[in-house]
């Protein structure tokens, strides 16, 4: 079972196409690294399929659990609890950290 | 917040609502008699130094509540809402030096008990001698006092009409102890005033200040009920009569020294010979400190309920604010933009006589402390709500993505991770409204409340002296200190590494 897997994607905001139909699967024990230039869309792409952003075509699966499957032409996400779920199998590292400044490195672990 | 604390704060405002609901229902048999004075009017009506509000006024009350069998109680007044204070029940008379001459049809009254005089004090060393030597001076008046009627008033004699427009200004002050303060400094001239309290000051005071024998006008005194309550104004006034043919009403006016009801003048006589005694500086400010620290307690009161009330308050304002339910928002906004930008010792003035004057609703002498509260809470939130909505808009959006990630819960992230970052950002601007808020409680006095600055004003014109306002600094600044203490303690508790 692949750990990710999503199929034509798209991502635009306003009239800026940043995703025209990207498809990728990551096997487990992959480790997948994603080269470009500024403005390509490498953190776009990240921050879509950590679902801090919504995409406008598409469908993403986790671990075999579907996300957002696509219906009529639009992306259709599943329930909330669901995508809580969905969100328990994976994390992200991001670039000026965003650590919690008043926990300690257990009380992060832990909460 | 936890469901249990949740429930314990809205069952207790349940109660609180319903208590006051209560007590702002009229009783039916009376028992107590609420007499409205203005505490700083001796020997009328003053505070001594034992912290006693006494007086021949109360005196007199007091004598014709144990024939009643009632419980007299003496509430402080500001003069300048005397009115308000009568309409809407807070109390059931004015009695208080209360002049007749000018007022007849605004008040159902007793008979006139006193005879009295308008005259003018002036510092000894002034060129005034006579009436027509005020011409281009500064006076001062108590605001809405019978001085200020004979001067400007629809029934003022002619010749004080025209004097008064030769005044280089007539100023109306509170109390007249600011008058004496302001005579004293020089900021006026001279004050007109009722001729009893007059030889008061003058004994109390000493030598300065002399008055001038020519009177600005005559009138009597007489206790003033609302209009149309004769059935009280009559209880009452029997029992002045039986007082008058026992010889009680005779012996007590003797005991202030004021035998001749007819005309207080010929007391002065005999008081101006007594020298006033000196009291040594260690015990007089010992016991100016024992009688402020009665309006410590109060101020306290007011400091600490409204910091219980307003900081929840001011976060569900802030809530409301920021909530993305337009029409909330905005009533919200304009609800924080009028409590902003109004003083506060108007909006105490709206919360305690606006259930009369707007919904027509009697309230009584117990809605005085809810009105301060309700006030002080429903002002500080507001700021409060301001404070936290920079406080939480300081967190960087980065906190709120990282929660996303970890799929944490709204109420999660609120209460975990952004509640705890918005407290180490607004320490310094919450530490400078509880500041503000110290000094604040002050301002209750707007509604006749006695917490310290009040009290301390009373003190001071009772004792003519200034010790009492320098003693109520000291205790504010004392107080402060203690508050920027705890507050810096706490901000450096929260300096974890960033």
């Amino acid at each position: 079972m692949n750990l990710l897997e999503v199929s034509n994607i798209k991502k635009s905001f306003d009239d800026l196409h940043v995703l025209k139909d990207i498809s990728l699967s990551v096997g487990e024990g992959e480790v997948v690294s994603i080269l470009g230039p500024s403005g390509s869309g490498k953190s776009t792409f990240l921050r879509c399929i950590s679902m801090l952003e919504t995409i406008d075509a598409g469908s993403m699966t986790y671990c075999g659990k579907t996300a957002v499957r696509e219906q009529d032409g639009k992306p259709v996400y599943v329930p909330k609890n669901e995508l809580n779920e969905i969100k328990h199998t994976f994390g992200l590292v991001f670039q000026n950290f965003n650590l919690f400044p008043h926990y300690s490195c257990t009380e992060a672990e832990q909460g | 917040m936890k469901k249990r604390s949740l429930a314990a704060l809205l069952s207790t405002t349940a109660v609180l609502l319903f208590g006051s609901v209560s007590i702002l229902s009229a009783s039916a048999e009376r028992k107590t008699f609420t007499v409205g004075f203005d505490a700083e009017f001796p020997p009328y009506g003053y505070q001594n130094e034992a912290g006693d509000y006494v007086g021949f006024d109360l005196s007199l009350a007091q004598e014709v509540c144990d024939r009643q069998s009632w419980t007299l109680v003496k509430q402080p007044i500001d003069w300048d809402s005397k009115d308000m204070e009568l309409k809407t029940g807070a109390i059931d008379c004015i009695w208080n030096g209360f002049t007749i001459n000018g007022r007849e049809s605004d008040y159902t009254w007793s008979v006139p008990y006193v005879d009295n005089s308008q005259v003018v004090i002036v510092r000894k060393d002034s060129d005034i001698s006579e009436l027509n030597d005020l011409s281009g001076k500064v006076v001062a008046v108590q605001a809405d006092s019978s001085a200020l009627a004979a001067f400007t008033g629809e029934d003022a004699e002619e010749s004080n009409q025209q004097l008064a427009a030769s005044f280089a200004d007539l100023q109306q002050v509170g109390d007249y102890n600011s008058a004496f303060l302001n005579l004293e400094s020089g900021a006026v001239d001279a004050i007109c005033m009722d001729i009893g309290v007059a030889n008061y000051e003058i004994e109390k005071r000493g030598s300065q200040f002399v008055m001038l024998d020519e009177h600005v006008s005559s009138e009597q005194y007489g206790i003033g009920f609302l209009k149309g309550n004769t059935e009280l104004r009559d209880t009452v006034q029997e029992t002045l009569y039986e007082m008058l043919d026992d010889g009680s009403f005779a012996r007590i006016a003797d005991e202030w020294g004021l035998s001749d009801s007819v005309c207080l003048s010929r007391e002065s006589e005999a008081k101006t010979e007594t020298e006033a005694k000196e009291v040594p500086f260690g015990e007089k400010l010992g016991s100016i400190c024992i009688q402020l620290l009665k309006g410590v307690g109060a101020s306290l009161a007011i400091f600490f309920l409204t910091l219980l009330f307003a900081l929840p308050l001011g976060l569900l304002i802030a809530a409301g604010k920021m909530s993305r339910f337009k029409p909330l928002s905005w009533l919200v906004t304009v609800y924080i933009s009028i409590v902003r930008g109004t003083p506060l010792m108007l909006q105490l003035l709206v919360v305690f006589f606006g259930p009369y004057y707007i919904f027509g609703i009697q309230t009584s002498a117990a809605y005085r402390f809810y009105a301060v509260i309700i006030g002080f809470t429903l002002n500080y939130a507001a700021y409060f709500a301001e404070i936290y909505r920079s406080g939480i808009q300081a967190v960087p959006v980065g906190q709120h993505e990282a929660c996303e990630i970890l799929g944490y819960s709204r109420s999660q992230k609120f209460f975990k991770i952004i509640f705890p970052q918005m407290v180490k950002n607004i320490i310094p601007s919450i530490t400078n409204e509880v500041i503000t808020l110290v000094k604040d409680t002050s301002l209750a006095f707007a509604i006749s409340y006695t917490e310290m600055f009040t009290l301390a004003k009373q003190v001071a014109a009772a004792q003519a002296t200034i010790l009492p306002l320098f003693i109520a600094g000291v205790f504010y600044y004392i107080f402060n200190a203690v508050v920027a203490f705890v507050m810096d303690r706490i901000e450096k508790k929260l300096n974890y590494f960033r």
